[in-house]
């Protein structure tokens, strides 16, 4: 039962207590860079589960066969081919969003998440429980960029996802989906999800 | 140790080698797909076309129709604009006189405001069977559609550094155009 | 004149922290002291040049010849990582000054995706060898500028009364917010 609960937290833990965005302040370039759509978002946050999985899986399985010395440039090697599978596919299939995301989907290389995970996580536990973790944190990942950009496309473009939410009365709040935008939601998100948990530390 | 970094490297390189290998055809594909159907909408009826010029940020294509009679030059031009760099693409006839369209391909102005000149009923329908016998100019003070002369068009009010780019841009290109072609 | 507009795009109008995004994580980590930052934005300005240097000939005369752009990622990263190693060596040999002053800071900027983020743009956008040393240097500098301003600002702030949960990286954000803001101002400077 015990290690069921333990299966189970490995999971839930980067969601919200260990939240790499909002929590651990990982990887804030692409939260901040690519939010100005949801449909970017998206697209982000499916190459980020994937690439931290892929690696995860791959990290833990060769954990023991690689040298202490060189592993921080092993996981490199590791994150880098699955970043460029990443990259590739999306060119390949989905051109527009490819478009879209620019250099961002190759930054994923030097994304701290990822990093950090294979080197707290991955390269000391086995394949299983690596799976849940960088599931987890990824879809950490995800609910943040989702957060961040559904406020920013609905203020500033009145839409989600392309579709019209808010009526012609509307006036695009033009300013979210520039940069100074994604700086002001992610200050005020942060700052709220601490208010949050700090209160519910003390309750 | 260092061997194992090499097995890693080197198994990584055979992976990612055999995936763009994979992938490669598609990527072209689209690449090359995209400038087609520009060079399709700026000039009508082309059925194929055919590179005059290719450089990095120039480009002139030949567009044939079914018969292979040739019915125009796509241009393909990048230049400056309020924020970053803007990509155009623009049809002319086989005699230089006469501008079809013109579609923006790329860019990154204000959205909201510059970005509006890849808006069809604000901008870009200016631009249609324009006189480049000489040069476009910027209709100031901006006028009735009707009352535009067949060498002007109209700024987008409240960017109208992005509209006076785009003249700019194309300005330049029907200057080098004009060159190549009569060069040959 | 086409370098002259790549230099000021880079380091105002597009400037790689409150536009690109880029190199977030030290500019909320290393903004807090005036002294850091700048020696902070030295130093990636040092390293962005001479990865500018390296990245060049690496991808137009080695993997675009021979139709390696699939290892254009891993390649960067690694020639990345060994060239702050290398610099780090060096500056720790030549200069007791310069290390003292920049070492701390050159582990970190191997993870400071400015510098790849540099990397990638400059081939994206097609740069000439000249062009992306200008580009190079521009960035860096257009980053060193936005983190010393903010360092600035983050210095005052120690004595404002700002709300328990916005502290730290919450305010950070909001003031980056109102500076990207003020950078917006530099658009349609060349045209």
């Amino acid at each position: 039962m015990d290690e069921n609960k333990s299966y189970l937290y490995d999971f839930i833990k980067g969601l919200w207590k260990e939240n790499p965005v909002l929590v651990q302040l990982l990887g804030m370039c692409p939260t901040l860079a690519v939010t100005n759509a949801v449909e970017n978002a998206i697209a982000m946050s499916v190459a980020v589960v994937f690439v931290l999985t892929a690696s995860a899986i791959i990290i833990s399985l060769i954990r023991k066969l690689i040298p202490a010395q060189v592993r921080i440039a092993s996981y490199i090697v590791v994150i880098a081919t699955f970043v460029t599978m990443a990259d590739r596919y999306l060119a390949a299939f989905y051109p527009a969003q490819s478009k879209a995301l620019g250099p961002f989907i190759p930054l994923i290389v030097v994304n701290c998440i990822i990093l950090g995970r294979m080197e707290a996580f991955a390269s000391k536990n086995g394949v299983f429980r690596s799976i849940l973790d960088a599931l987890g944190m990824s879809f950490g990942f995800a609910i943040a960029l989702l957060l961040m950009s559904s406020f920013r496309e609905i203020l500033g473009n009145g839409t989600w996802l392309n579709m019209r939410v808010l009526g012609s009365w509307w006036d695009n709040w033009m300013v979210m989906i520039l940069p100074p935008g994604a700086f002001l939601t992610l200050g005020t998100i942060v700052g709220v999800s601490r208010f949050i948990q700090t209160k519910l530390k003390k309750a | 140790m260092i061997f194992v970094l090499t097995l890693v490297a080197v198994i990584s390189s055979g992976l990612l080698a055999y995936f763009a290998v994979y992938t490669q055809p598609y990527i072209e594909k689209n690449k090359k797909a995209e400038i087609e159907k520009a060079i399709k909408e700026v000039v009508p009826g082309t059925i194929e076309s055919k590179v005059l010029k290719d450089e990095n940020k120039f480009k002139i294509f030949a567009g044939y129709d079914k018969d292979g009679k040739l019915l125009g030059y796509a241009v393909y031009t990048v230049g400056t604009g309020f924020q970053d760099l803007i990509t155009i693409m623009f049809g002319v006839d086989k005699h230089l006189e006469k501008m079809y369209r013109l579609e923006v391909l790329e860019q990154k102005e204000t959205p909201g405001l510059g970005a509006k000149i890849t808006d069809e009923n604000i901008f870009l329908k200016f631009w249609k069977n324009k006189n480049i016998r000489g040069e476009i100019i910027l209709a100031k003070p901006p006028k009735g559609e009707s009352e535009l002369k067949d060498n002007e068009v109209n700024a987008i009010s409240g960017a109208t550094i992005s509209s006076r780019s785009v003249v700019t841009i194309v300005n330049k290109a029907l200057k080098r155009v004009k060159e190549e072609v009569k060069n040959g | 004149m086409d370098l002259l507009i790549i230099f000021v795009s880079a380091l105002l109008i597009n400037n790689f922290v409150l536009s690109y995004f880029l190199g977030i994580c030290p500019f909320l980590g290393v903004s807090n002291k005036l002294s850091s930052a700048v020696s902070m934005g030295m130093a990636v300005t040092f390293v962005m040049t001479i990865t500018a240097v390296v990245t060049w000939p690496i991808y137009h005369l080695i993997l675009a010849p021979y139709h390696l752009e699939f290892l254009e990622i891993v390649s960067f990263i690694l020639v990345i990582a060994s060239l702050v190693q290398f610099v780090e060596m060096f500056i720790r040999k030549t200069s007791e000054a310069i290390y003292d002053a920049l070492g701390i800071y050159l582990p970190l900027i191997t993870t400071n995706c400015a510098i790849l983020g540099f990397a990638l743009i400059a081939v994206l956008k097609n740069y000439t060898y000249i062009e992306t040393i200008v580009f190079g240097v521009g960035a860096g500098l257009g980053f060193t500028l936005a983190l010393v301003i903010m360092a600035g600002i983050r210095e005052e702030l120690d004595f404002a009364d700002v709300p328990e949960s916005l502290k730290g990286p919450g305010i950070t954000l909001l003031v980056a917010g109102i500076l990207a803001l003020a950078f917006m101002g530099f658009a349609g400077l060349i045209k």
